[in-house]
């Protein structure tokens, strides 16, 4: 138990190859990705605050979840063709993103959400999606915003 | 080809009354209303939306002309609509003159297809629209996903008319009207449900983005995604849905590809505006591109579009976009990340940008060897809102962030989106694939602008 954090977090990941929807914890089975029919690809870990776990639907959306050092999904990227099944990626906060209110109606390329535990961004046209939904509160410490940012796909 | 897929789709209705008497045959649209447009022989009739003469007052143009304007929107819409150019388009049943005029049809150069609401057709029309069918006669529908929510309905064929175009037996969506449960694999790709004119803002859309059909070879080849085409085991309360493969023929396409003439694309042309905006601005929708005397691509500024409808895009001389950029007048502002521009935070202009004074900015496109800047301005959507008593409807400087506040410029999610304030004073063209053009076949499909 006192294996250093990054060290036990990759080897749960490993072990399990586990993924799991925002909020959720990762050494959950394998949900999203089987739900999604979607290839995994190797995770990886660009720093010791969180790893990355890559999948991508047979449409050819890719899809990434974000886990911290405690193994929880904290944001769900996707870049693609198509939407992936936010329901699946988003969990237990797929409710709230569908309730949340909108200001004002940006036409049907961009939707923004933006409560105190959630922020969803989605934008695209046909053929070309993509988006980010993260929980505030699940972010690393000591992790910026534009960290995962730049390493979504 | 139009003629083939209308023969395919109905091949289960044209058997007289035996086969009418299969589940398939008896259903029509206004069946598939009762529960869901308020009951009655009487659900489908039309409503306070119905049609009217054409947006603007105008004389309906019996060219390759229609004409465009952009007010707030049509009768029963609850949220404030801004930026959104609408047309009047012609529907009827195949190859008769049971037809409906349909006002406020929103135009959208980011996504193809023809779509209505079938809440706002009479039911004369709707009784006459048939379902398409797979070969085992059941009834295909579709879920069309947008980035911000999903519109679901079945597809039915149609003429479709505009100006003094028409699209004939064209497959076309029918949103909502229907008691069929909405798949999970449809529901869960995106936020909200947009099955009603006021979620989804207009009485239709006119999908004329680059593609010819909406979701071509992702839905003709299996795996058939979700997210798309459907075929359900009947189009009651009772029927199921699973995702179908879905032939390209029996697709929704892009209408100016069916026209017999003047297929080759779209010009939108609209008037500059006032930086303060404009009310009730109109414009035109000219089809074909150097088909007449008032479509020629001329000088214009050609930028291929990619397979997925980008080209190369970055802001103030920044890095490139991760994502490039795309031009899209179903888009109410231009929509990209700015660290220095300030984001609103009143309710009414949350999602859009605020800053201090109004901004000059720049952007640069390229695609295949040809690169272009553009010069744009950004005014507080606050101001812009508040201006006129609140009653202008048409902007060329709102603006908003695409990704997180306070992220890079290059992050996961950033587009340049050029929406409709990227059109006023401006001819926008949109040339789909699979057809030719002056500008060559190296660089189809293409957007340009002069």
């Amino acid at each position: 138990m006192k294996t250093p954090l990054l060290l036990m977090t990759t080897g749960l990941l490993c072990s399990r190859a586990a993924l799991a929807t925002l909020g959720g914890d990762v050494t959950s089975v394998e949900s999203d990705r089987v739900h999604m029919k979607a290839a995994r690809l190797t995770p990886s870990s660009p720093s010791a605050l969180y790893t990355v776990h890559e999948m991508q639907t047979p449409a050819g959306t890719t899809v990434r979840e974000f886990a911290n050092a405690d193994g929880i999904v904290f944001a769900v990227s996707w870049k693609g063709p198509f939407q992936p099944d936010l329901r699946q990626a988003l969990g237990t906060y797929f409710d709230e993103y569908k309730t949340a209110p909108r200001a004002r109606r940006y036409g049907h390329s961009h939707d923004i959400v933006e409560q105190p535990g959630l922020v969803v961004h989605s934008t695209g046209h046909m053929r070309s999606f993509a988006g980010i939904a993260y929980v505030p509160q699940l972010i690393p410490a000591g992790m910026a915003l534009s960290q995962f940012a730049e390493r979504a796909p | 080809m139009r003629a083939l897929a209308g023969s395919t789709a109905f091949a289960g209705c044209t058997g007289g009354l035996l086969l009418r008497l299969t589940a398939f045959c008896v259903t029509t649209l206004a069946v598939l209303c009762v529960a869901g447009c308020g009951g009655g022989s009487a659900a489908v009739a039309t409503g306070p939306t119905g049609p009217t003469n054409p947006p603007g007052g105008g004389t309906p143009d019996t060219g390759n002309t229609a004409t465009l304007v952009v007010d707030s929107g049509p009768t029963g819409i609850s949220a404030g609509i801004v930026n959104t150019p609408y047309v009047t388009v012609t529907i009827c049943a195949p190859g008769t003159t049971n037809c409906q005029t349909i006002d406020h049809v929103s135009v959208d150069t980011g996504s193809s297809g023809f779509r209505v609401l079938g809440s706002v057709l009479n039911s004369t029309l709707a009784n006459a629209l048939k379902i398409a069918s797979n070969t085992q006669s059941q009834p295909y529908y579709e879920c069309l996903q947008f980035a911000d929510g999903y519109s679901w309905g079945p597809v039915t064929a149609a003429d479709v008319k505009i100006a003094g175009e028409t699209a004939s037996n064209l497959p076309i969506h029918i949103i909502g009207s229907t008691q069929v449960a909405v798949p999970s694999g449809c529901s869960g790709g995106a936020g909200q449900a947009e099955n009603t004119v006021n979620s989804f803002g207009a009485n239709g859309i006119l999908g004329i983005a680059q593609f010819q059909y909406d979701c071509d070879t992702y839905c003709s080849t299996a795996p058939a995604p979700e997210g798309a085409y459907y075929s359900c085991t009947n189009s009651t309360s009772s029927g199921t849905c699973t995702a179908a493969v879905m032939p390209l023929i029996q697709q929704v396409p892009n209408p100016v590809f069916s026209f017999p003439t003047d297929n080759n694309g779209t010009i939108i042309t609209l008037p500059s505006l006032s930086n303060a905006g404009g009310a009730n601005t109109t414009g035109q929708l000219i089809f074909g591109i150097d088909t007449q005397s008032n479509n020629a691509l001329g000088n214009a500024t050609v930028l291929h579009l990619d397979g997925a409808g980008n080209f190369t895009a970055a802001v103030n001389g920044g890095t490139n976009l991760t994502n490039g950029g795309f031009i899209d007048s179903g888009s109410n502002a231009y929509f990209f990340t700015d660290m220095g521009t300030t984001v609103c935070t009143s309710a009414t202009a949350k999602g859009f940008y605020c800053p201090a004074a109004l901004q000059s900015l720049q952007a640069t496109v390229s695609s295949n060897g040809v690169t272009a800047t553009v010069q744009f301005l950004v005014q507080s959507a606050d101001v812009l809102f508040a201006g006129n008593n609140g009653n202008n409807t048409a902007f060329n400087d709102l603006a908003g962030p695409t990704t997180i506040p306070g992220g890079p410029t290059n992050g996961s999610t950033d587009f340049f989106d050029f929406g409709l304030p990227f059109f006023f004073g401006r001819s926008v063209y949109t040339a789909v694939e699979g057809k030719s053009t002056s500008a060559g076949a190296a660089v189809s499909p293409f957007n340009a602008f002069k």
